[in-house]
């Protein structure tokens, strides 16, 4: 469900902003940022990013 | 161009290639040809020709092009699995590129013929989103989404996490503990990272083809050939037979090259080169570089 939402929201983002977000440096990252970072950095509990669905 | 089948693409030869390849090399090889050029493309009083022509930047879309990377990468790297990785991931992007009407010139500098199918429009002509908006309104979203099917259906395991600590990082080990140092994350991170190409290709899949069809609001026209709304690029006015004339003497020559530079130099460089531990490579094309797991 994570991944869906966060699909949801890069669509989203990328219908607005376009080339800003729609890259390869961006979007790639993005799953990183959303899932693992940002969760740190605001002192979640522990990232969990496996899991076997994409 | 394709845009997202670059991206699925990846995992689709992850899939074939298993432990022999490095995964991070098949992702560069896919970059490669478009990495040095492509924001010069909109620039370009003729962008077709500038991106795939000669003289202009067409021969990062060759497969001399991939060859030289590869064999660049293993004469630095010492890395089998990079060298075959760049080299397997280029060839892909070319080879996926024969699709727009621009077409690409596989073996130059022994044909500098465009070969192209002709399936969608190479559309840069039009700008960015111009460019966005003809190829998801044409079989080339089509396209994109076919390489996402081929994934579904034959690559999906590539994406577990056992897939990835057992066989990517495996054939890989340097690479992936570099960055899981320089990044300072856990497997879980670098998880999301790998996973991140597909992310990246299913979204702006989705974003610009919702983009081309509400923003734009341009007709969705898959057919061969198309969209009708943007100016055609076709970069030869050779019949068929020529370029098949012209090409296969390109390619025979491309060969013959290749195995001047395989007994010369290149097999040199092979015996010389390393493998991650668990890899046991065979000879031969499929002992070297066939893997399904």
């Amino acid at each position: 469900m994570a991944w869906i939402a966060l699909l949801a929201i890069y669509v989203v983002l990328g219908l607005v902003v376009k080339s800003a977000v729609l890259n390869w440096i961006v979007g790639p990252i993005f799953p990183l940022v959303c899932l693992y970072l940002l969760p740190k950095v605001f002192g979640r509990a522990k990232p969990d990013a496996t899991g076997d669905a994409p | 161009m394709s845009w997202a089948a670059h991206e699925f693409e990846n995992y689709f030869l992850q899939r074939h290639v298993g432990l022999k390849a490095s995964f991070l090399g098949i992702v560069g090889g896919t970059f490669l040809p478009d990495l040095f050029t492509k924001a010069f493309v909109y620039e370009a009083d003729n962008p077709a020709f500038f991106h795939r022509g000669w003289p202009g930047v067409g021969f990062t879309h060759s497969f001399m092009f991939g060859v030289v990377f590869a064999v660049l990468v293993l004469a630095v790297t010492k890395s089998r699995s990079w060298a075959l990785g760049v080299l397997i991931g280029q060839w892909a992007h070319v080879a996926t590129d024969i699709a727009d009407t621009a077409g690409v010139m596989p073996f130059f500098p022994f044909s500098t013929e465009p070969v192209t199918i002709g399936m969608w429009k190479h559309a840069a002509v039009a700008g960015r989103y111009g460019d966005a908006t003809a190829y998801y309104s044409s079989l080339g979203g089509v396209w994109d989404l076919l390489w996402l099917v081929l994934f579904l259906v034959f690559a999906t395991r590539t994406v577990r996490s056992d897939y990835f600590r057992n066989v990517v990082v495996a054939a890989d080990p340097r690479a992936w503990g570099w960055i899981q140092r320089k990044l300072r994350v856990g497997e879980g991170g670098l998880l999301l990272i790998y996973r991140g190409l597909l992310f990246y290709g299913a979204g702006r899949m989705i974003s610009w083809f919702l983009y081309a069809r509400f923003t734009s609001k341009a007709p969705f026209q898959p057919r061969w050939g198309g969209p009708d709304f943007v100016a055609g690029s076709d970069l030869s006015d050779a019949g068929w037979l020529e370029v098949l004339i012209r090409t296969g003497i390109g390619g025979a020559l491309f060969a013959g090259f290749l195995y001047v530079c395989w007994k010369g130099f290149i097999a040199r460089l092979w015996e010389r080169g390393e493998d991650a531990p668990v890899v046991q490579r065979g000879h031969g094309f499929r002992g070297a570089v066939i893997d399904h797991r």
